[in-house]
């Protein structure tokens, strides 16, 4: 499992890494808000460990960035002696856990294990769930499309859009994310095979006139149910 | 000032970690003191809190609770006038 570890204290974070590394894990290492969040548009990670304090960005605007690319990325948090306010606003951003320095690094380990395992159970559930969008069906795990003359079986690229537009508030996608999801960067030529995707779910679901995938200029696309009278 | 090892073995498993952190943390303390006065100097105080923060986690670790009480205090309050007369120039 890929661990991105973004902690500016230069002589214990080799040593976490190290610590994480020899119970199993992958670790990125990285020394600052924006070279974390580089390492994470570019890598693949399954959770992240973020330094609450570092200069200039701090771990909490690290976690609101990552969090608006992968809504459901495990983040723990690394503090000192927190207050109740940095509590609050790391709950708010939706921290998984928090560990307060100095700690045992058997304790991290366990805390990331846990956390871990909490996220990929949350994420087996996710698979098996079915979405209902308009008169159509969609299962997540068989990636297959019930509801038009036939079952459609959609690619894995094609089932992972549709997951997006399902999962997302409002149906709205933003173009970036939907990229940094399905292929892991923000690629001009992936852009237009994203485009290519999106017409092919128009074309998968226009049996049911009460479903469209509007262009949200500047944004990206909000697919529409409306509400049959 | 001598450094407790014994509480920095057990929160970092092993002896070896527990040495090159010690060492690490040696090589570090004058060129961040130095810093940290700097800092102070310079009423750059953004600078001297974050500094502050990095030298008492470390301090932490080596069960240093002294030194690490008076570096929470520079770190929420750096434009405060503070005692460093206990901070030796090496370890």
């Amino acid at each position: 499992m890929q661990i991105l570890l973004v902690d500016d204290d230069l002589t214990l974070s080799p040593l976490t890494k190290e610590y994480l590394e020899a119970k199993g894990y992958t670790v990125t290492l990285r020394h600052s808000g924006d070279e974390g969040l580089n390492a994470f548009k570019s890598g693949n990670y399954d959770g992240c460990i973020l330094d609450v304090k570092m200069p200039m960005k701090d771990g909490f605007s690290l976690a609101e960035d990552i969090r608006k690319i992968s809504p459901d990325m495990p983040i723990l948090f690394l503090t000192g002696a927190i207050q109740k306010e940095e509590r609050i606003r790391g709950l708010a951003l939706g921290a998984d856990d928090y560990i307060t320095k100095p700690f045992s690094m058997e304790e991290l380990f366990l805390r990331v294990r846990n956390t871990l395992k909490r996220s990929a159970n949350q994420q087996k559930q996710a698979d098996k769930s079915v979405h209902q969008i308009g008169q159509y069906r969609f299962d997540v795990a068989t990636r297959e499309l019930y509801g038009g003359p036939e079952m459609i079986k959609l690619t894995a690229i094609e089932a992972k859009l549709l997951q997006l537009f399902c999962e997302s508030d409002n149906g709205i996608i933003r173009r970036d994310i939907a990229l940094q999801r399905i292929w892991g960067d923000e690629d001009m030529l992936k852009g237009r095979s994203l485009n290519v995707y999106v017409s092919k779910l128009r074309t998968f679901l226009s049996e049911d006139p009460a479903i469209e995938i509007l262009n949200v200029h500047g944004e990206g696309y909000q697919m529409v149910v409306r509400e049959s009278t | 000032m001598t450094l407790n090892t014994e509480k920095l073995v057990s929160l970092l498993g092993t002896e070896e970690a527990a040495q090159r952190f010690v060492e690490m943390f040696q090589q570090q303390w004058p060129e961040q003191l130095a810093a940290l006065k700097q800092a102070l100097k310079d009423e750059d105080w953004e600078n001297a809190s974050n500094t502050a923060h990095s030298l008492k986690s470390q301090c932490r670790y080596l069960g240093l609770d002294n030194l690490a009480d008076i570096l929470q205090n520079i770190e929420n309050q750096p434009d405060s006038s503070h005692d460093l007369s206990l901070f030796p120039p090496v370890f």
